[in-house]
């Protein structure tokens, strides 16, 4: 798509510009820059506010450049006293009724309106009448405060509320001079997104609860990043002051984010500041050294017949690497597995060659989503394909039975993956199916064999984005942690892979598959692990069999866990250490798509708290293993040695702003194979319903339980049901309702009925409900397949 | 004397007017039988073309010109009928809706034959329920009586007609304001282009006109556009309907050919001024326009020869100060009307009128500055840049320089009037 070059004179420069885009960004492409408060270059013009009029020849009074489209040969005169005069008169009239509070205000030192006063305005102000006045502040959600005294009214936040992330909660009210921002009645601006509205707000108009207050831009310093919150890798600015982080704005890059961040992902630092963070390596639960640590972990390893790992998904690429490293050179063990039987097959995710990125959906003919609900699991995603969907036209389809915030645009909803088949999707241009485990009851082999065969059928017009939702996941398979792949998405068979490797992994490294973390914990349950490593991962609640996870953990003589905070998990732990996290380490991470960024540290981590790597490491060369990775960067250097799909990675790639778009991993050489004739579906049981286990963005999670701002959105422990099944099941919305496992229980034992509160909601699908995970009672069982019985509580 | 156009039957039958009985029996429908059966719709555009009818809702464009700018071939088109008559003076389109309903009715569907819209909206103003509530009978009773609906009168024509009731904001008045408002959004006015005539209504070819416009095209089609044209003068043929008031004897409406000056039409029809005074200032056409002094009493009531001192006939509100007023206090009060209808979107607007409706409040009463005189026109300024007619705009829409032309056109004619209500030097010094 790219634009005809045109012709314009701008202040008697003549430049180059686009055809048909907007006079204000091409000028500003030029090095001039026309002020605007109204304008974002992310959202719809409305040319309100009246500071960007410029003098274009032949046309009458002045225009406002961000309503023109440029033409060649255009003539636009932007310095003229005319001009000026009028950015001289906005100014002044915006300035009449703004409080002029700059002292107090947190936007003070950053404000658009004051950098504007500065350059364009009248210098001082001739209104001597009383100005208006509003309460204030006004929260408009919990994480979002209005100040309506210092709004300008320029309608960004009502745009991107409305525009952007589709919740349109806040308009404006009254009219004239009187003009404000309000919500609906009794209904908060309850959108995932409500902290882009602060981010664009030109003024200090709305603040954001958690950064209101808390520091001035002088005594900030910010460093760029990738936000962690989940696997689309936004880019953002992560600010800091006194050691701590304080605030996550997001960074406009077209290929990824667009600028936009979730509120997950731009208040989920506040973890780095909780009180309870793990400071101290412990065992047997009393507090001892960093070396005690390493000395009793290497003893550990040292006996071991077998030694096993789960985790590393919320490792950074080079911690992943490490924990690979160290499990194959170091325990001689191919057991590791970075997912808890919730996501999808590591091999299929590695093989896919064709791997769509975002900027495909943009141009796609068609999205199909048989993923997860990309509103709840991966927002800024959701944002974009909801972009593509209401702006660019591509059709989309939802197949698998998630219902998704999308579900009202979606050309077809087939609510079996069966029911979606190549015949019903445009007969023309890309398709990009999306694929991800929708529930923790669905049956991630049948998933991604329906994917193969969809795509077979597609032929060279089908991209697929295999999506899983931690963090990191996609970049700690790529490092192998994964029971048959191995660092650079090969298999542990691949005889070539091996001999790159043995050139840098010094030592023996075993080349049958492994075991993943079901056949882990069932192998520890039967006593047959002696180490187990649990880094980052949290069994007991996130693994869909809780009770195979307390006994595995209770039988395995060592059980050593890094993590953040205490968890379910860490009560297992014989050996605890701390781990440094998101914001506090350098390194590199890679995103849904494939695309490698850099992570960088912002503040130092509490207490004796220490990067994955260092442990690994230590432990690695205690046990007299010359080890390597002693820094990210060297570690990184590393993986472009013995990773060919990283090859690219060097530090200046992911500087600077070409670096913005980090850099893309090649395929490897596994490919994903058609699975032939698909399974029939199975039937429900009469009057039982299919269960969806999912998450929400909010829960109960150990890391959004430690974010003050985040912890009270969780909607709790809730079921959600369809109306009719509501009403054939005399279910009230409101009222609890107790869910058991249908059938004699093969598929399932519950030592207790689930017991939740009902919410009646029309966007589950009849004969399903939806469980949210996560939500504060005691995890269950969520085998495949798994139907359950309904019933009233009363 | 010209013919009446637009008023002879309320005159004649000041009782029932607006029923259907007196429509028919006074000829009415009789110009929309001719023309479904007689003429296409071009020939009906044509007569309207000819007859030289201009715009009654303020700018005075061109009725024909106006139905020419429909894109070829884009359908649906949609008619809509400005009856959202709000400024203060203006009264005409009310009295046209509530005693003449069928008048409109039969030109709206004349127009929409003509420009071949399949849907008529009626906008009508909130707050005059008898006019809405009449306009509502005319087109059931015109629909039953198959003038309206599918198949007219058997000519195969398609029209349907629906009254809106507005809710009282007079920026709906401005077309792509209430364009939007009919649509269910906030009436705010659109950025331009595209103009209504491309994507208007529902993002379709749209003709907004005004109610008296309108009520016009069955006496054009029944007489010829060349006699309407033979009326009024060159420029501005035809009659119209003026809304009359303030220090005149006998206020009201007045449908008078155009071209008659301003002095006969305050004697003759205003009967004088009261008490004998004389004329010291008057606003020609509307809230919106530039005041005159006694200067141009002799000026004829034409769209061009109020062009040609910087004023308009805009909207027909007429409005006569005698010797005794201070200009200052009705400016305010105008003034303070536009600030309070600014649909707040464009910051010049928002916060301008405001602004300077505060500062007049504060020299009418009596704590006004020297430097406000000035910093009034320099406010105005930056709102419409050079204070010229028709008027430079900072806004996207004219609400905005309208607010500013009733404050810059009299600092000019009658600054005396500013610097009466400024406190003297002794006043200020003792802080009274």
């Amino acid at each position: 798509m790219t634009a005809e070059s045109v012709s314009i004179t701008i202040d008697g420069r003549e430049v180059q510009a686009r055809a048909g885009e907007l006079l204000i960004a091409e000028a500003e492409r030029n090095g001039v820059y026309i002020p605007r408060f109204c304008w974002h270059p992310r959202l719809r013009s409305v040319a309100m506010c009246r500071m960007c009029l410029v003098e274009i020849e032949g046309m009458r009074g002045l225009q406002p450049a961000c309503y023109v489209p440029v033409k060649e040969g255009m003539e636009v005169r932007t310095q003229t006293d005319a001009v000026r005069k009028v950015q001289e008169g906005v100014l002044e009239y915006l300035l009449i009724n703004h409080p002029l509070d700059c002292p107090v205000c947190d936007r003070g030192g950053e404000c658009p309106l004051q950098d504007h006063t500065l350059a364009f305005g009248p210098g001082e102000s001739r209104f001597v009448e009383d100005k208006r006045h509003f309460e204030k502040p006004i929260e408009v959600s919990e994480l979002v405060l209005l100040d309506r005294e210092r709004c300008i009214q320029c309608a960004r936040c009502t745009r991107v509320a409305a525009e952007v992330a589709g919740d349109a909660l806040i308009d404006f009210g009254s009219r004239g001079n009187n003009l404000h921002i309000i919500t609906f009645p009794d209904e908060p601006f309850a959108s995932y997104f409500s902290g882009n509205t602060v981010q664009v707000c030109p003024v200090g108009a709305l603040t954001a609860a958690p950064y209101r207050f808390r520091a001035r831009p002088w005594d900030v310093t910010a460093v760029e990043t990738t936000c962690l919150a989940c696997s689309v890798g936004c880019r953002g600015a992560l600010y800091e002051t006194r050691n701590e982080a304080i605030r996550l704005l997001g960074v406009d890059v077209d290929c990824v984010n667009l600028g936009w961040l979730c509120d997950k992902g731009r208040f989920g630092y506040e973890f780095t500041a909780a009180e309870d963070r793990l400071e101290c390596p412990r065992m047997d639960g009393e507090d001892i050294t960093w070396g005690e640590a390493i000395e009793a972990t290497a003893i550990a390893v040292e006996s071991a017949a077998s030694v096993a790992a789960i985790g590393g998904a919320r490792l950074t690429n080079e911690g992943a690497y490490a924990l690979s490293k160290f499990m194959r050179v170091v325990a001689g063990s191919n057991d590791v597995d970075c997912q808890l039987d919730d996501g999808l097959p590591a091999r299929f995710v590695a093989a896919v060659q064709d791997r769509a990125t975002f900027e495909d959906i943009d141009t796609a003919a068609a999205v199909v989503l048989a993923a997860p609900d990309l509103k709840e699991e991966l927002p800024v995603l959701y944002l974009r394909v909801r972009r593509a969907v209401l702006d660019h036209g591509t059709a989309l389809y939802v197949a698998g039975g998630a219902q998704t915030g999308l579900d009202r645009f979606a050309a077809r909803i087939a609510g079996r993956l069966e029911d979606l088949d190549a015949a019903d999707l445009p007969a023309d241009g890309d398709i990009v199916v999306v694929v991800g485990r929708q529930s923790l009851t669905q049956d991630p082999e049948h998933l991604v064999a329906w994917a193969s065969v969809l795509a077979e059928r597609l032929g060279g017009r089908v991209k697929l984005l295999p999506v899983l939702r931690r963090a990191n996941a996609h970049g700690a398979i790529d490092m192998g942690l994964a029971p048959d792949l191995r660092p650079g998405r090969v298999g542990t068979e691949d005889p070539t892979a091996r001999d790159v490797l043995a050139a840098t992994w010094r030592g023996e490294f075993p080349t049958e598959p492994g075991r993943g973390t079901r056949e882990i914990l069932e192998a520890a349950a039967a006593g047959e692990i002696d180490v187990l490593f649990l880094v980052g991962a949290d069994p007991v609640a996130d693994f869909p069999d809780p009770d195979l996870a307390r006994e595995a953990l209770d039988r395995t003589p060592n059980v050593i866990v890094s993590d953040l905070f205490e968890t379910p998990t860490t009560a297992f732990a014989d050996v605890l250490v701390p781990a440094a996290g998101w914001g506090e380490i350098n390194g590199t991470v890679t995103n849904v798509e494939g695309r490698v960024q850099r992570l960088a540290a912002a503040v130092v981590p509490p207490g004796q708290a220490a990067s994955d790597s260092n442990f690994f490491r230590e432990v690695a060369e205690r046990l007299g293993v010359d080890f390597g990775c002693g820094t990210p960067a060297a570690t990184l250097a590393e993986i472009r040695r013995v990773v060919p799909a990283y090859a690219e990675t060097q530090p200046s790639a992911l500087r600077g702003t070409e670096g913005k778009k980090g850099v893309m991993v090649g395929p490897g050489p596994l490919a994903v194979e058609a699975a032939g004739v698909l399974p029939a579906p199975s039937e429900t049981r009469d009057g039982a319903l299919a269960v969806r286990a999912a998450r929400t963005l909010y829960d109960m999670g150990t890391l959004v339980s430690r974010c003050p701002s985040l912890a009270q959105l969780a909607p709790g422990p809730v079921v959600r049901v369809n109306p009719a099944d509501a009403q054939r099941l005399g279910l009230q919305d409101g009222t609890e309702a107790v869910l058991r496992p249908a059938g004699d229980g093969e598929a399932a034992t519950w030592a207790e009925p689930l017991r939740r509160r009902v919410v009646v909601d029309a966007g589950t699908h009849e004969g399903t409900v939806f469980v949210p995970l996560n939500q504060g009672d005691v995890p269950v069982a969520w085998p495949p397949g798994l139907e359950v019985d309904v019933e009233g509580a009363g | 004397m010209a013919e009446l156009v637009l008023t002879k039957r309320m005159i004649e039958h000041p009782r029932d007017s607006w029923t259907l009985a007196t429509y028919e029996e006074t000829g009415g429908y009789g110009a929309l039988r001719q023309a479904v059966r007689e003429m296409t719709p071009e020939q009906v555009h044509d007569e309207v073309k000819a007859a030289g009818l201009r715009g009654r809702g303020g700018a005075g464009f061109p009725t024909g010109v106006k139905w020419g700018f429909l894109p070829d071939g884009e359908y649906p088109r949609y008619l809509v009928v400005n009856g959202d008559e709000g400024e203060p003076g203006t009264f005409k389109d009310r009295m046209l809706m509530e005693r003449d309903p069928h008048q409109l009715v039969e030109g709206a569907i004349l127009s929409a034959y003509a420009v071949g819209a399949e849907h008529v909206f009626i906008y009508c103003r909130g707050e005059l329920r008898n006019a809405y509530e009449r306009l509502c009978r005319a087109v059931d009773e015109a629909t039953e009586k198959g003038y309206a609906g599918t198949n007219v009168l058997g000519s195969g024509f398609d029209v349907k007609l629906t009254v809106h009731r507005a809710a009282g904001a007079y920026i709906c008045g401005e077309e792509t304001a209430l364009l939007t408002s009919l649509e269910g959004y906030r009436g705010w006015p659109r950025l331009k282009p595209p103009f209504p005539a491309v994507k208007g209504l529902y993002a379709g070819p749209t003709v907004v006109n005004n109610v008296e416009t309108l009520s016009n095209v069955p006496w054009i089609v029944r007489n010829g556009g060349a006699a309407y044209a033979a009326m009024g003068t060159e420029k501005s043929p035809g009659t119209r309907l003026f809304c009359l008031s303030g220090h005149v004897n006998r206020p009201g409406n007045y449908e008078i050919e155009l071209g008659t000056p301003f002095r006969e039409f305050f004697d003759r029809w205003g009967q004088g001024i009261r008490n004998g005074e004389r004329v010291k200032a008057f606003i020609p056409g509307g809230a919106s326009a530039p005041w005159l002094d006694a200067s141009s009493l002799d000026l004829p009531m034409s769209m061009e020869a109020l062009d040609s001192v910087k004023s308009m006939l805009g909207s027909g509100a007429v409005v006569v100060m005698d010797e005794t007023t201070n200009v200052v206090r009705p400016v305010w009060n105008l003034v303070h009307f536009f600030a309070h209808e600014s649909c707040g979107q464009c910051t010049p607007c928002r916060e301008g009128t405001t602004w300077l409706q505060d500062i007049l409040a504060r020299i009418v009463d009596g704590r006004g500055r020297r430097e406000d005189l000035d910093l009034l026109l320099d406010v105005c300024d930056n709102i419409t840049p050079g204070l010229g007619w028709p008027p430079a705009q900072t806004t996207i829409c004219v609400l905005a320089p309208s607010a500013a032309a009733p404050i810059w056109s009299t600092l000019r004619l009658f600054r005396d009037d500013y610097e009466e209500l400024l406190p003297t030097a002794n006043e200020v010094a003792a802080g009274v």
